[in-house]
């Protein structure tokens, strides 16, 4: 009891110092908020007499332009990533740098969704590189558009000996906009049939010299893939299957199609597709009987690569889609093994075409090294020769094509004097995606061709239809 | 007095911050969109936001590809929302019964919630493949013969193929329901026990009343879920065959970002956002209604 008396007073004194302390610590805390509050509203009331400092905030921010001053000595180049393994990009720049001592090119694999990223990084004012090889057609008219790149016309007039011949015409022509040239093309693709040489071979479709006869017509392609289809067990669901036609990439294949049937593929401006035509009623009734009897696979509806991946797994004989998958193959089917055919048609061979670009940015820091950079090794036949001969990606300098030893090359040449460059309308992705979702719903079953054909013509009638080349003349005039 | 004023002023300024965020990440975006859809903005091709009043709108509501998406979307939400709904709630009582193993279902199940939607899609694609595909692998050792359906490449299982992929996030709803379950007294069941109820009576008469909001609250994240939805359709089919799985935020999305029609992909994501709120309040209102004052 008496401890406990004892004990109480003690207790109170903890109490009394913990209570102080706890008030000391208030004390503490309320001043050094206090003080903080305080120099607070000092910088807020220092700060409306000094605009200065919120300039020097925002411009921290990056809330400023950058100004794109000219280097003598770094050059940003910017690739998509898959480049970097078929096109001799590191090769180049070690030349460069070694042939011009202190300049340094720095390489850049493009971000993910990079055409609609730099856009609006570009439109902002910021540089992120100062050649970039990646745009097609459709990227170059999108920045173009925006006045984002710098023309090559003076380049090509004073630095190319053979000015604007050195290029293959189709392909410069589809990044030449109201007569400006935004970008320098180095690759081209065009849509084509790969075929597998052995299987094609098995099937009785090769000549004395063992080289592929061409198929003249579609029914003739589908007699092919009738032959080349394999049912080993007879259970009416064959091993290897005749033909994949690429449907997810449908525009490109249906326009081909009747540029080696008609030799154009559309009239007027806007421009008014040839669509519901012989050809294309033929090729899309051929497609659905050929599913139905199992010689061609549809898989590629919502699957891109299904064609090259089943081509390269032997699974199926022969595809329909961008000419170098044939090359492509060769890395499991074995070298010579895999071969190309053109589109059929009186116009045999007649295809569309799309390329890969080299444009440099307005706001690029070395427009200069860019341009050099181009002409000493982008240029160079090494560079796309390399990328033909490995990768089937067709060179669009026309000298590259002497020193090439693909059989399969000239005859690209040869398709490509046949062809068109992509159909460049002002809304062009919205007009192929119309295409292709109105392709798979016939294709799929959902509507008859007809249906789908006026579905189709109602759409594109609703889509703008103009020349964007003209859209940029008549810009430049203004 | 003065203290006060202080006081209130500091708390004014500690708030800045967090009104600036929202100013700038959500009420900006909102005004700003909001007057973009009013105007016909093309990114590339207009120089300037041209006012065109509710000219967008009235293109939406005349778009054949909107109301695709708009029947897709609703067929999406009424193949996912009520089985997410049972079927969670019936795992998470199945588990909440499974005394040895319960947990370690609870963490089975909850697993893939914690891998990206975008990654088990992926792998899904490859799981149905036409030749490489594990599903059709699996069906033709079970039917003794060659399997080579193209799944994705049939409208309707390719909706099918999606509706049943988003069943992977389905953890979520069931440590929800689990949280209810835990929430209700014992003495209930064993109450019910001894008036001689079994297992489904005693979910009928005592599980399922005492957790009138949890399916309420997980059905409006699944409405609002279901009518967002994208990714999957974006990955698996990129709407197709044809338009067959084409939502709506995938038809916004490629107005605005792919076809750089601003003005319009806000009109139209306005619309879609006016659909998911009236959805959302009528399934708390019927909620309400139902549940006990």
């Amino acid at each position: 009891m008496t401890g406990r008396i004892q004990q109480a007073p003690a207790a109170q004194s903890d109490q009394q110092t913990a209570m102080s302390a706890l008030s000391d610590d208030t004390t503490k805390s309320n001043r050094l908020w206090s003080s903080l509050y305080r120099l607070l509203i000092d910088c807020i009331g220092r700060l409306k007499a000094c605009p200065t400092f919120l300039l020097l905030v925002l411009c921290c921010a990056g809330c400023g332009r950058e100004e794109p001053a000219q280097s003598t000595t770094c050059l940003r180049f910017m690739a998509e990533a898959w480049m970097f393994g078929k096109y001799p990009v590191r090769e180049a720049k070690e030349r460069f740098e070694k042939r011009h001592k202190g300049v340094t090119v720095e390489l850049i694999k493009a971000p993910a969704g990079w055409n609609n990223r730099l856009l609006v990084s570009m439109m902002s004012g910021r540089s992120h590189a100062d050649a970039i090889f990646c745009p097609t057609e459709d990227t170059i008219a999108a920045w173009a558009a925006r006045d984002l790149l710098e023309p090559w016309d003076d380049f090509i007039r004073d630095r190319l000996p053979d000015g604007r011949d050195t290029f293959l015409k189709v392909f410069l022509d589809g990044s030449n906009l109201g007569g400006v040239q935004y970008g320098l093309p180095i690759s081209a693709e065009m849509i084509a049939i790969s075929v597998n040489k052995r299987m094609a071979a098995d099937a009785g479709l090769l000549d004395a010299n063992g080289k592929i006869r061409f198929a003249k017509t579609w029914d003739e392609v589908f007699e092919y893939a009738r032959r080349m289809t394999i049912d080993r067990d007879g259970d009416g669901k064959p091993e290897v299957i005749g033909m994949a036609i690429n449907w997810s990439f449908g525009e490109g294949v249906l326009l081909s199609a009747i540029q080696a049937a008609e030799g154009q593929i559309a009239d007027g401006n806007p421009m008014k597709l040839r669509l519901d035509s012989p050809v294309v009623r033929k090729l899309l009734t051929l497609t659905k009987a050929g599913a139905d009897e199992g010689i061609v696979t549809l898989a590629s509806m919502t699957d891109i690569n299904q064609p090259r991946n089943d081509m390269k797994a032997g699974l199926v004989a022969m595809i329909v889609t961008v000419h170098s998958r044939y090359l492509e193959s060769e890395q499991t089917l074995g070298k010579g093994n895999a071969t190309l055919m053109p589109m059929p048609g009186p116009n045999l061979g007649g295809t569309i075409s799309t390329t890969r670009s080299v444009v440099i940015p307005r706001n690029s820091r070395a427009i200069e090294l860019a341009q050099q950079f181009m002409r000493e090794e982008l240029l160079a036949p090494y560079f796309s020769a390399y990328a033909m001969e490995k990768f089937g990606k067709l060179p669009c300098p026309r000298k590259v094509f002497d020193k090439l030893n693909v059989v399969e090359a000239q005859w690209l040449v040869e398709w490509a004097g046949k062809s068109s460059g992509p159909i460049m309308a002002r809304d062009r992705i919205q007009m192929a995606d119309a295409i292709r979702r109105n392709l798979q719903a016939y294709l799929s079953g959902s509507v008859d061709l007809d249906t789908m054909l006026n579905h189709l013509d109602d759409e594109l009638s609703n889509i703008d239809m103009r020349d964007v080349r003209e859209i940029f003349s008549k810009r430049k005039a203004k | 007095m003065i203290g006060r004023i202080r006081k209130s002023i500091a708390a004014w300024l500690f708030s800045v911050p967090a009104f600036l965020f929202i100013g700038l990440f959500v009420a900006y975006p909102i005004v700003a969109s909001l007057w973009m859809s009013l105007t016909d903005y093309h990114l590339l091709y207009s120089d300037d936001p041209a006012f065109g009043g509710l000219g967008n709108y009235r293109r939406v509501l005349n778009d054949r590809y909107f109301w695709i998406g708009l029947r897709n979307t609703l067929v999406y939400t009424a193949a996912r929302v009520p089985v997410i709904i049972f079927l969670s709630m019936f795992l998470a009582a199945l588990i909440q019964a499974c005394k040895r193993f319960g947990r370690l279902c609870q963490t089975l199940l909850f697993v893939p919630v914690l891998v990206p939607e975008a990654m088990g899609a992926v792998v899904v694609v490859w799981m149905l493949s036409e030749k490489f595909g594990l599903v059709n692998h699996l069906l033709g050792m079970a039917l003794g013969t060659t399997v080579t359906r193209n799944w994705l490449g049939e409208p309707r299982w390719a909706m099918a193929a999606i509706v049943l992929t988003s069943y992977w996030g389905i953890g979520t709803n069931i440590v929800l329901f689990s949280a209810g379950l835990a929430g209700i007294p014992k003495s209930l069941y064993e109450a019910a026990a001894v008036d001689g109820a079994g297992p489904w009576a005693r979910f009928r008469a005592v599980t399922f009343p005492s957790l009138r909001h949890t399916p309420g609250v997980v059905s409006v994240l699944a409405i609002i879920g279901s009518l967002k939805v994208f990714a999957l359709p974006y990955i698996m089919t990129q709407g197709g065959p044809g338009s067959s799985t084409m939502v709506l935020y995938y038809w916004v999305y490629k107005n605005a970002f792919e076809y750089y029609k601003l003005g319009y992909g806000c009109a139209m994501a306005y619309l879609l956002g006016l659909i998911v709120l009236v959805f959302a309040a009528g399934q708390l209102l019927l909620s309400r209604r139902e549940s006990p004052s």
